[in-house]
């Protein structure tokens, strides 16, 4: 899960509130097994910071009403 | 009591080791496996501890701060991850066991290597032995900044260098460094790995160390086993820090390890300043005593200091002292190649060691002590 609290260390220095979740099984494919929620609006922000780093990023999902994921494509 | 036995481990640390330990043996579960609440807390424990040690050594990325068991085991990490295909290694003349011995187990591995022995104190022939031993087949350069048994600083700054124009990789055994010297990874760019106890001079509980992954060498497991990543596949992530800390990791351990680390940051220019007065107090004071040898220099010494009697074998000394209520270490110091190198063999010599909760009116007992000793002797 490091991987994890490094990138909501880089979201929060730049304003970006983002918690930490444990995610369904299969959607953290090849990463630590975290996930960070964060408000949509944020999404484009967080995305160009992580880019600029060696984290990896195993997906983007919409959490939606009702407690289901869809995956967002990027 | 007065214990100069820093060397082997600090034995008082920080008030708020001992606290953080016993609070996050009530409050945290098991790190990096579940999403309640303990076992957040558990991560942000050890996540806060790895992001310290990240920012007082130098590394910009956290992931790169890796949890052992003692320096030793990170040592074997380094020394396995870069040798594991055969090849050679040069190791100074001061290393400890924890070098030599890893080398020694991989000979059938088709792994060799040549000790760079040189004159105690003189770090232009520490880095000119370095220099000479190297070979077309030399894989990595292993050296302490600080020997365990003599307090010598080896110029790794300058060792670094070479091994950065010549691309062999260097590992740093930071095992009497770390929390005393400076040691920053940007500053060491030819640096792969650097390895160092948790319980030394970073005031952590025993049974804690950190390895430090500087180069792009990719690191090879001791152990494999479950990280909570990845889960699925059955091959170990090659990721850091997931690739080398399988299994539950010590975080009451590493809490502690955390406010030692804090107490470094908050204290550490005077730490050494400390340390090498007390060092320098000890040697003069000794220096006096008749039949007394002292391994002294103050141009590039840390605070360890060996000393003996002529006529006397260390242990004698040691076990006087012991009865006085000093507490020092006598013997080889699981480094036969420093005693070597400084002409020490085979009795060895008696270590003092201090740390931060040493006090000169302690050097100046252990004086006393010593005084009173020699008479008997």
């Amino acid at each position: 899960m490091t991987h994890a609290q490094s990138a909501g260390n880089i979201l929060r220095r730049s304003g970006i509130s983002a918690a930490m979740t444990k995610p369904p099984t299969g959607m953290g494919r090849g990463s630590c097994a975290y996930g960070l929620i964060l408000a949509s609006g944020h999404l484009p922000v967080a995305l160009q910071l992580l880019q600029k780093t060696s984290l990896p990023l195993a997906g983007v999902y919409d959490m939606l009403p009702g407690g289901g994921w869809r995956e967002v494509l990027l | 009591m007065i214990y100069f036995d820093a060397a082997a481990t600090t034995l008082e640390k920080p008030d708020a080791v001992c606290r953080a330990m016993a609070s996050a043996m009530a409050t945290c579960a098991n790190p990096g496996r579940s999403g309640h609440r303990p076992a957040l807390r558990a991560a942000e424990t050890v996540y806060n501890c790895r992001q310290a040690a990240a920012e007082l050594f130098g590394l910009d990325q956290p992931e790169r701060v890796i949890f052992t068991q003692n320096a030793t085991h990170g040592l074997n990490i380094a020394i396995k991850s870069l040798l594991r295909q055969g090849g050679h290694a040069v190791i100074s003349g001061y290393e400890h066991n924890s070098v030599a011995r890893p080398l020694e187990a991989m000979a059938d591995q088709g792994v060799t290597y040549t000790a760079a022995y040189s004159p105690l104190f003189d770090p232009d022939a520490a880095y000119r032995a370095i220099l000479e031993a190297l070979r077309p087949d030399t894989c990595c350069v292993i050296v302490n900044q600080v020997s365990n048994v003599f307090g010598f600083q080896l110029p790794v700054q300058r060792i670094d260098g070479l091994c950065r124009r010549r691309g062999i990789p260097m590992v740093l055994d930071a095992s009497q460094s770390a929390g005393v010297l400076p040691v920053r990874a940007e500053q060491l760019p030819g640096t792969a790995f650097i390895a160092m106890p948790g319980h030394k001079g970073l005031y952590g509980p025993q049974g804690t160390g950190l390895l430090l992954c500087c180069g792009q060498e990719p690191p090879h497991s001791l152990m494999q086993g479950g990280t909570g990543s990845d889960s699925l596949e059955v091959r170990q992530p090659e990721y850091l820090p997931d690739a080398l800390e399988s299994g539950t990791l010590n975080v009451p351990g590493i809490a502690g390890l955390r406010e030692g680390i804090r107490f470094v940051q908050k204290n550490r220019p005077e730490l050494r300043e400390r340390e090498e007065r007390l060092c320098r107090r000890a040697a003069e004071g000794l220096g006096n005593l008749p039949g007394m040898q002292v391994w002294y220099n103050s141009a590039c010494q840390s605070g360890v200091l060996s000393f003996r009697m002529e006529k006397a074998d260390p242990s004698q000394l040691c076990d006087g002292l012991a009865q006085r209520g000093v507490c020092l270490r006598s013997g080889l110091h699981c480094s036969p190649l420093a005693h070597r190198s400084a002409g020490t063999l085979p009795e060895g010599t008696v270590r003092a060691s201090f740390s931060a909760f040493n006090t000169p009116a302690q050097v100046e007992r252990f004086l006393q002590a010593a005084r009173e000793v020699v008479k008997t002797l």
